[in-house]
């Protein structure tokens, strides 16, 4: 079992190794711990042929990304829930709207940055755990499969005690935990499925840049902005296929390599938005005929555009819309009418033949209103995946050819929704 | 054939406001209808169009000729189309797309577009101020599921403007409504509004939660910024970024727009929507003149303005179209295809619970409501009528 295989469990304080015997049929099999697991517990673990991996949780800010190991365990995401503080006093945000706290994005960033490394991202509970759901943590494990990654499950204290007491109710809980983590399992490969993201995210996340960076990614998730974020050093390592703009976050100019290789992007069509400072060596601009854009001005290269930053960024909030808007909602791979608190993840099959379009509800409840999927591609056919479910279900395509639509079932906690392409 | 002081063909829109200060007379309060017989009025034409195929341009094109022709009108004109994308770009009715229900329909706008470039329009702006929002109106289009592309590509020289904000223009236009309207002596727009010789609205038969129905009049709400008139709107001067709805501000009455901008005559007048809104209506209409109304019945919503109505909504297919020079006279034939009589007054309907916007206008000289004075062409009212009412399975609360 390699560490890409192990599905963690926050071991409740108050379990021992008595406890063990709850992870048999299911598919836990590793122990996640915030500090070094106990000695007695995780030898009893090992003897299970269980994991009981001693893991270095970080702040994503702070991860060694270069540091070799087979988890990249993040300490400092968010307990995944919308946010309904300020709304009334309108201190929400710019829109007014209630913030979701969610960790799409991070999981994306941590793929991003590790490679082949499994990625595990934590929070602290809620203060007050009696508040916690059953719905909440399906959904902490639904939002970490939507994007690629795992979330050690954590266990109300309640409800630990109460499945160790062997109460009934808890007990139909964790089963019905544990068949979505099997059904998850069975859909592992879906994890690597690479991101349909119009928009790349260019930084080294660190330093001067480490603030702008990481508001812009939360935010543009916030906005539902899709985009792959990339680490500036290795982005020649980067498919800029399918790819319609590219957003350079730092405030230094890139290093030759990437000047060269985002000023390439750009001529063949793409669009480059840059900070004053690091457009410098951009040459050859010249500028579009158009109506001004409040702060960017726009310039044509070969067939593709740069945007270049009137002023140095500071607002990531609407650096993210400007963004998301400069490169388009033509080219969003996906969208709810009436989605409300649901949102969405689409990923592609890496022979493109199809897609996937993961949506998680962070409401905690099913919608009032009927949800309808749009996506931007024909499609030929397209199946409803969810756990509970033991077969996908055929879904009726409705709407223009090449802007498909689906009614959605009801969508509690996740379901994906696969599309086979029309013109794959 | 009825008299027709201000059909607005051939005329400016600072010509048409000079013409109409003449006309008003005092508003007051009316248990039974009295008609302002200086109201003016102009032809409004019906036609039956029971899909946005290919019956609808034709359809739309012999409304026009009807109604003496769009060259007379829009011929070397820059022409300004508000269309009506009330709500959130994602809000649908059930699953029905917005277009179906409570949006104009972009086959509408298209074939509009298409006859507008024909009659000789030199420059097409298709203008909402997109809800809560300063996004550019292309991409509040494609976010609900359409492609500006078809519209864009309509005719030579369409333009699109977000109308919520500044946007293209350097300063904000103030436009003033002759002889000081109700709440708002006039109001600051989007210079695309100013900057436009011709006004077309464009609106869907519709009833409305706060002002009984919205069609033509109603639509032109919409064109106010919210920068200067949303919740979020600058204190002192127009905010840079929209935010919010207009419910404070013009519903409700609890602040203030922008100080930079016209304020309320009389803020001791009562802050209840159903008591400003129809007023509001009436002052967007005097301060910026609706040249021509086109109301898009084929297929739309009963019981609400949008799916937020929290009413009984269901589909409904009227099956028609309704065109008219005068936006009051073109409401108040809308208002009877819609079942209604256009000259009830407040607690009855479609005016259960508030003024109705079409006698105050009428009070104002911007039109008349009655339809003995309303040369109707085309499809007769009586064979165009679906009753609303009759359609939807409740009705109103307030309502028997």
């Amino acid at each position: 079992m390699t560490p890409a295989d192990w599905v963690p469990i926050e071991w409740p304080a108050q379990w021992g190794a008595g406890q063990l015997s709850l992870l048999r049929d299911t598919p836990f099999n590793a122990l996640a711990f915030k500090a070094a697991p106990p000695p007695a517990l995780a030898a009893a673990a090992r003897a299970a042929g269980l994991e009981a991996p001693t893991l270095a949780w970080r702040a994503w800010k702070e991860v060694d990304w270069a540091q070799p190991g087979g988890v990249l365990a993040i300490g400092n995401g968010f307990w995944p829930a919308y946010s309904w503080k300020g709304v009334a006093d309108g201190s929400a945000g710019p829109t007014g709207e209630p913030w979701l706290d969610a960790n799409g994005w991070l999981y994306l960033y941590a793929r991003s940055r590790g490679g082949e490394r499994a990625v595990w991202v934590s929070s602290d509970p809620p203060k007050d755990p009696r508040t916690v759901r059953q719905s909440h943590l399906h959904l902490l494990l639904a939002e970490a499969f939507a994007y690629g990654g795992r979330r050690p499950l954590w266990l109300p204290p309640e409800f630990a005690t109460a499945l160790a007491a062997g109460q009934s109710r808890a007990i139909d809980d964790w089963k019905s935990l544990a068949a979505r983590a099997r059904w998850q399992e069975a859909h592992s490969a879906w994890r690597s499925w690479p991101a349909v993201a119009p928009l790349i995210i260019l930084s080294d996340f660190g330093g001067d840049n480490e603030y702008v960076a990481g508001e812009s990614m939360l935010l543009a998730a916030r906005q539902q902005a899709p985009f792959w974020p990339v680490y500036a050093s290795a982005a020649a390592e980067t498919d800029f296929r399918d790819r319609r703009a590219a957003l350079y976050l730092d405030q230094a100019a890139p290093a030759p390599k990437l000047s060269a290789l985002l000023q390439s992007f750009a001529r063949k069509g793409g669009l480059v938005l840059i900070g004053p400072s690091a457009a410098v060596g951009f040459a050859g601009l010249q500028p579009v005929n158009q109506h001004p854009h409040p702060r960017f001005d726009i310039y044509s290269l070969g067939t593709g555009r740069v945007a270049v930053a009137r002023a140095a960024y500071d607002d990531p909030w609407t650096l993210a819309s400007d963004a998301h808007l400069l490169t388009s909602r033509r080219y969003d791979p996906a969208r709810l009418f009436n989605g409300g608190l649901l949102h969405t993840h689409a990923a592609s099959s890496p022979d493109g033949n199809s897609s996937l379009i993961h949506i998680v509800n962070y409401g905690g409840e099913s919608p009032g209103h009927q949800v309808v999927l749009q996506v931007n591609r024909p499609v030929k056919s397209a199946r409803f995946h969810a756990p509970g479910s033991a077969s996908p279900v055929a879904a009726t395509v409705t709407g223009n050819p090449a802007r498909p639509e689906i009614v959605l079932p009801d969508v509690s906690v996740y379901v994906g929704v696969e599309l086979e392409h029309a013109h794959a | 054939m009825p008299d027709r002081p201000c059909q607005h063909f051939g005329l400016s829109r600072r010509q048409a406001l000079a013409g109409l200060a003449a006309l008003v007379v005092p508003a007051c309060s009316r248990k039974t209808a009295a008609f302002n017989p200086l109201a003016p009025s102009a032809a409004v034409s019906i036609a039956r169009c029971l899909s946005y195929g290919a019956e609808l341009t034709p359809t739309l094109g012999r409304m026009f000729d009807q109604l003496g022709g769009l060259g007379k009108l829009v011929a070397g004109k820059t022409v300004a189309l508000k269309i009506n994308m009330t709500g959130g770009a994602r809000e649908r009715l059930g699953s029905v797309p917005s277009e179906l229900a409570h949006f104009t329909h972009p086959a509408v706008i298209g074939a509009t577009i298409r006859h507008l470039a024909a009659a000789g329009a030199k420059r097409i702006r298709v203008l909402e101020g997109c809800y809560v929002s300063g996004d550019p109106i292309e991409e509040f289009m494609l976010d609900t599921g359409w492609d500006p592309n078809d519209l864009l590509n309509a005719a030579p020289n369409v333009e699109m403007e977000n109308t919520n904000t500044l946007g293209h223009g350097q300063s904000y236009r103030r436009l003033m409504a002759p002889r000081g309207g109700y709440i708002f002596p006039g109001f600051d727009f989007n210079h695309a509004w100013a900057e436009s010789d011709v006004v077309i609205s464009m609106a869907k038969l519709k009833e409305h939660a706060t002002v009984g129905i919205t069609l033509g009049m109603k639509n032109m709400f919409g064109a106010t910024p919210i920068t200067i008139y949303g919740d979020g709107a600058g204190k002192d001067e127009p905010s840079i970024v929209a935010r919010g709805g207009r419910g404070d501000t013009m519903h409700e009455g609890k602040r203030e727009p922008s100080k930079s901008a016209p304020q309320e005559l009389d803020r001791s007048t009562p802050r209840d929507g159903f008591y400003r809104m129809p007023r509001i209506v009436v002052d967007v209409c005097a301060a910026l003149p609706v040249h021509l109304t086109i109301i898009d019945g084929i297929s739309t919503m009963l019981g609400g303005e949008g799916p937020w109505s929290g009413r009984t909504m269901r589909m409904g297919s009227p099956g028609v179209l309704i065109a008219g020079l005068n936006p009051v006279c073109t409401d108040a034939v809308g208002v009877a295809v819609m079942g209604y009589d256009p000259a009830a007054a407040r607690g009855q309907q479609p005016f259960d619970l508030c003024d109705s916007f079409l006698e105050l206008a009428e009070a104002r000289g911007l039109g008349t409501r009655d339809l003995r004075r309303i040369e109707v062409v085309g499809t007769p009212i009586k064979d165009a009528v679906y009753s609303f009412r009759q359609h939807r399975p409740s009705g109103f609360p307030g309502t028997a």
